[in-house]
């Protein structure tokens, strides 16, 4: 099923970015944009307007909890996935209190990436029919 | 903190190497501090590293009866005790932050 959604994937590594693209085009989404760094990430987020972002946890320029205020600050109905091998209980606090809505640790099986992804559908679904 | 051992870089608050798995450095026996190796006293509680050394190995050779003789066993006023309880808390509660969590416990937390 073709997904409509704007989709903004940041992430430092390339093969992540390669990987995440492939499975999001898998579950449907069609419209995603890709940014090497946090910067890029947000220059990226105010031109293409994604919906949804899958945002790295540790990123050069700028870290991922950095973006995520950045993001949610303006918009604070774009969800946002963090992606990152951080999994300390103090560092996951901080992304959930900084308004992150989902956070998936690498690394991660395709299954759970697919679960993850049905939860951003479901949420901007709901958001769309709430607006 | 650089390991000795390998010269690996570690991350502060770290009490073994990650790479080698060595010591990286003396930890005290009352509070759990990790100083360095040529620190004599705890720089968190003040405790001299010798002593901390030497209840360490005295623990695991001589049986609770003998370690009270010790010289290394002091009487503690009310307030110094407290003072211990509440460090050992903080202690307990930075652990915890740093404690790993697991994708499940995750997805309870972000539901």
């Amino acid at each position: 099923m073709a997904l409509a959604y704007r989709v903004l994937v940041v992430d430092d590594s390339a093969h992540i970015r390669i990987l995440l693209v492939k499975l999001l085009k898998r579950i449907g989404f069609e419209f995603i944009e890709t940014a090497e760094n946090g910067k890029i990430g947000l220059e990226k987020f105010a031109s293409f307007k994604p919906q949804a972002v899958f945002l790295d946890g540790i990123m050069p320029e700028m870290d991922g909890l950095a973006v995520l205020r950045a993001i949610k600050g303006q918009s604070s109905e774009t969800v946002v996935v963090i992606t990152t091998s951080l999994s300390e209980r103090e560092k996951v606090l901080q992304f959930k209190e900084s308004g992150a809505d989902f956070y998936l640790m690498k690394p991660f099986e395709e299954a759970k990436f697919r679960e993850v992804s049905q939860k951003v559908v479901s949420t901007l679904e709901n958001r769309q029919k709430e607006s | 903190m650089v390991c000795r051992e390998c010269n690996t870089e570690n991350r502060s608050g770290g009490k073994f190497c990650t790479s080698c798995g060595a010591p990286l450095g003396i930890i005290c026996s009352r509070c759990g501090k990790v100083n360095e190796l040529d620190d004599r006293h705890c720089g968190s509680c003040g405790l001299a590293l010798a002593i901390s050394l030497k209840e360490e190995s005295s623990a695991s050779s001589q049986s609770s009866t003998s370690l009270a003789s010790s010289a290394a066993i002091k009487q503690y006023s009310r307030q110094e005790v407290e003072e211990l309880l509440a460090l050992r808390k903080a202690l307990i509660k930075e652990e915890s932050s740093a404690e790993p969590m697991s994708q499940d416990d995750i997805d309870k937390l972000f539901g």
